[in-house]
């Protein structure tokens, strides 16, 4: 039956055909596996995608972009991930590019375009604080402007892939007695070696290490790190958080789980047969994919109407709440497929320094499992996305 | 046209039905309605009728519109919406689809004008007593006689089947299995009518020998149970729009008594936990309408195979959607939503009836767990 348009059904094919010609083997077998990625994994897989055009898809072509359609993004991200392919990080191609396209001087552009485009910066985000989460106009990051720099005091945190990244993009307060403590924030861009930048990481409930803490102690940057105008970082903010929205629905990777998690029940062995002959299992498993059908098509339905009307839906919050219950869902299925294995975490300090290789794989799915809580968490929790529902669809006042 | 909703002339389609509808079957109309006989509005039905929805499933070449899928959604949800108890899912979706499916030419040409016309009222008998939702005939025989057969048997909650005019039966002959049309006035069959929790009519039937001539078999063997099979994806398809258009209404009325009713000196409103139960409901009927949309198209495409995936991944959901949706907004309203008076009560119901009529939540999750499954990197759609 036909539900992608003729063209998008030949840009799939398209997309299918590249990625089978050019993501190697190797890359596609350890993004599979699930061991965390380093820095050189994301960036071989980006250098590829940019040599072939398509990694900053909807930046305005004379910046490199190829004009995809909302639609068509979503296919790419599907056939990413069905194959293998690692996650495109977010934070340069995704957020900070679009600020400066928008935001940036030319001198600004001419700085920082080129190293997103190319996958040779590696960009972190400076959003939340120990105190400023989802309420994150309360910030307390301090820029104060000292003649040709700006020195900035403060603390960020959960900040994603600090330890690869080259650059920050961070809100900073620069007008504390503004009226309106979403009056007085701007939008700055460092290096991370500046002098009196440090890194810590912190370790998540799966054991990993994705998320850090910034520490900006005394840090002085030149005043043309500035994005814009001062004291409008908040608008520029909400201009990324925004653009950050097309991706949240998260398909590629429920699509991806929802197959591995047909092979693994069909080929977990139980007594003579598989566990695909256990009637309660099964029954969990297609409801689950039915959860993920219902989800992928609200996706392509309201991505559809958004590219029909070019203006932005509120309604696809729905797609963030649904996107990480529907992923969460999934990810505990597969750790369960494991049976008591799924209790397996990490070696004993009192025993070997391995894992028996037969408990590789469950270690990796009950960690993942931890890990997956966090999508209802970040980029707008939960509860803020209701919030936001309540307000704008419902039309229910506060 | 964007994928996955209405067209601009579907759209007009629903608009014109809510109309049509909004006059004849109001909220406080349908009341009168649903106490005297026929247990709904004949000015409505004729009305249907007057305007060509009862035309949209059947083949063109027999005065049909050729639409089984996305333009009876559009009629669907509007149904759904007014609760209308007009038999346009037993008589034209249900009886219509079997038989515009099962019926050789001759048949076609005899019974669809009249089907179409809304003067013939076909209802599909698909439940016996003790066989939960079986779609194949277990105890309803057909005995050969030396001309034609002697039907036996029971069937059980017929949607339609108080004020049907036919009946079409399953039953099971010697090695075959039989679809027989016959008339709710033959010597033999006994109706007991009724009314189910979402209003609309349904019987029991008891077939004591019944006479059967040959012309009353629709269809017999892999095509009798082909188009049993259809109509039940075609009812399916239909009855899941109906539920989104419910959920709508509902939906709304919820919103609107959440922004109206005071207290504590606010409107509940206001109340954070209150808007996320809102919220839930929200999210939960935009999955419906996606899996309703899938399910009409796959109808209308007469994709076979994906066809009853589609269908019973839709109600699968929406069977147990529709429950839950009707108990969270009942919570929502609260003592208010427990009175026959409030429309909301009525929603309710129907949304409780589309829960388990044409199969429930488990039936559905097998029906769908039994087809070719997802292969590869395949969407559900390939």
């Amino acid at each position: 039956m036909q539900v992608y348009s003729e063209a998008d059904t030949r840009f799939r094919a398209e997309v299918r055909a590249f990625i089978a010609e050019a993501l190697p083997a190797e890359m596609a077998r350890k993004a599979r596996s699930g061991v965390a990625l380093n820095r050189e994994d994301y960036f071989g897989w980006q250098r590829i995608l940019a040599e072939q055009g398509w990694l900053t898809p909807t930046w305005p072509a004379e910046h490199g972009g190829c004009g995809w359609t909302p639609i068509q993004q979503h296919i790419f991200e599907v056939e990413s991930h069905l194959a293998g392919a690692p996650r495109i990080i977010p934070f340069g191609i995704k957020m900070v590019g679009p600020v400066i396209i928008h935001f940036g001087n030319e001198a600004q552009k001419a700085a920082y375009l080129p190293g997103i485009r190319e996958a040779t910066t590696w960009w972190c985000q400076g959003f939340s604080e120990p105190g400023a989460g989802s309420d994150l106009a309360s910030l307390r990051t301090r820029a104060e402007r000292d003649g040709d720099h700006y020195v900035i005091n403060g603390q960020k945190t959960w900040t994603t892939y600090a330890q690869y990244a080259d650059m920050i993009f961070f809100l900073a307060r620069t007008k504390p007695d503004a009226p309106r403590k979403q009056e007085g924030i701007s939008f700055f861009v460092a290096r991370m070696d500046t002098p009196g930048i440090t890194v810590r990481p912190i370790t998540t409930l799966d054991g990993g290490h994705e998320i850090n803490e910034t520490f900006f102690e005394d840090v002085r940057i030149p005043a043309e790190n500035l994005i814009g105008e001062e004291n409008k970082g908040w608008s520029y903010a909400k201009f990324l958080l925004s653009n950050e929205r097309a991706g949240i629905a998260r398909v590629g990777e429920v699509r991806e789980l929802i197959r591995d998690l047909h092979d693994m029940t069909e080929s977990q062995p139980v007594g003579n047969g598989s566990l695909l002959d256990d009637p309660a299992f099964l029954r969990r498993v297609t409801s689950a994919e039915i959860d993920a059908l219902a989800h992928e098509v609200t996706t392509l339905r309201l991505l559809s109407r958004e590219q029909e009307s070019g203006r932005p839906n509120p309604l696809t919050s729905v797609l963030k709440i649904r996107g990480s219950e529907v992923l969460g869902r999934l990810a505990e299925l597969q750790m369960e497929v494991e049976g008591p294995l799924a209790a397996c975490f990490r070696p004993s300090p009192a025993g070997d320094p391995e894992l028996p290789q037969a408990l590789l794989r469950p270690a990796l799915k009950t960690g993942r499992y931890l890990n997956y809580r966090k999508f209802g968490i970040f980029g707008g929790t939960t509860e803020i996305q209701k919030n936001i529902l309540a307000k704008t669809v419902l039309d229910l006042k506060g | 046209m964007s994928i996955l909703d209405y067209s601009e002339e579907q759209r007009m389609l629903k608009d014109s039905t809510r109309r049509l509808l909004e006059s004849h079957c109001s909220f406080k109309q349908r009341c009168t309605h649903m106490t005297s006989p026929p247990g709904y509005s004949k000015a409505a039905w004729e009305q249907m009728v007057e305007v060509g929805i009862t035309s949209l499933p059947f083949p063109e070449d027999c005065g049909g519109f050729g639409s089984p899928g996305v333009e009876v959604a559009a009629v669907m949800e509007e149904i759904g919406r007014a609760t209308a108890l007009e038999p346009y899912l037993a008589s034209i979706v249900l009886g219509g689809s079997t038989i515009a499916r099962g019926a050789d030419a001759h048949h076609l040409q005899e019974f669809v004008p009249a089907i179409i016309a809304g003067s013939m009222h076909p209802a599909l008998a698909l439940y016996e007593p003790d066989h939960r939702y079986a779609l194949k005939p277990m105890g309803t025989k057909a005995q050969a006689r030396e001309e034609g057969w002697i039907l036996n048997g029971a069937k059980t909650m017929v949607l339609g089947g108080d004020s049907a005019t036919h009946f079409l039966i399953p039953a099971k002959a010697t090695d075959t299995t039989l679809l027989c049309l016959v008339p709710a006035s033959t010597h033999g069959v006994r109706v007991q009518g009724y009314q189910t929790v979402g209003d609309l009519g349904a019987a029991d039937i008891i077939l004591e020998d019944v006479p059967l001539s040959p012309s009353q078999v629709i269809c017999s063997g892999d095509r009798a149970e082909d188009a049993v099979e259809y109509a039940f994806d075609v009812g399916v398809s239909a009855l899941c729009a109906e539920a989104v258009g419910t959920m709508e209404r509902l939906l709304e009325l919820t919103r609107d008594y959440l922004d109206t009713r005071k207290q504590f000196g606010v409107a509940i409103g206001s109340f954070q936990a209150l808007q996320h139960q809102a919220v839930d409901l929200l999210v939960e009927l935009e999955q419906c309408r996606s899996l309703s949309q899938l399910a009409a198209r796959a109808v209308s495409e007469q994709a076979t195979g994906r066809r009853t995936a589609m269908c019973s991944a839709a109600k699968a959901y929406i069977s147990r959607s529709a429950r839950v949706f009707a108990q969270q907004a009942i919570q929502l309203h609260g003592g208010i939503a427990l009175t026959d008076e409030y429309e909301g009560s009525h929603l309710a119901r129907r949304l409780t009836l589309q829960s388990y009529a044409l199969g429930d939540e488990d039936f559905h999750l097998q029906r769908y767990a039994r087809q070719p499954a997802l292969s590869g990197n395949n969407a559900w759609w390939d």
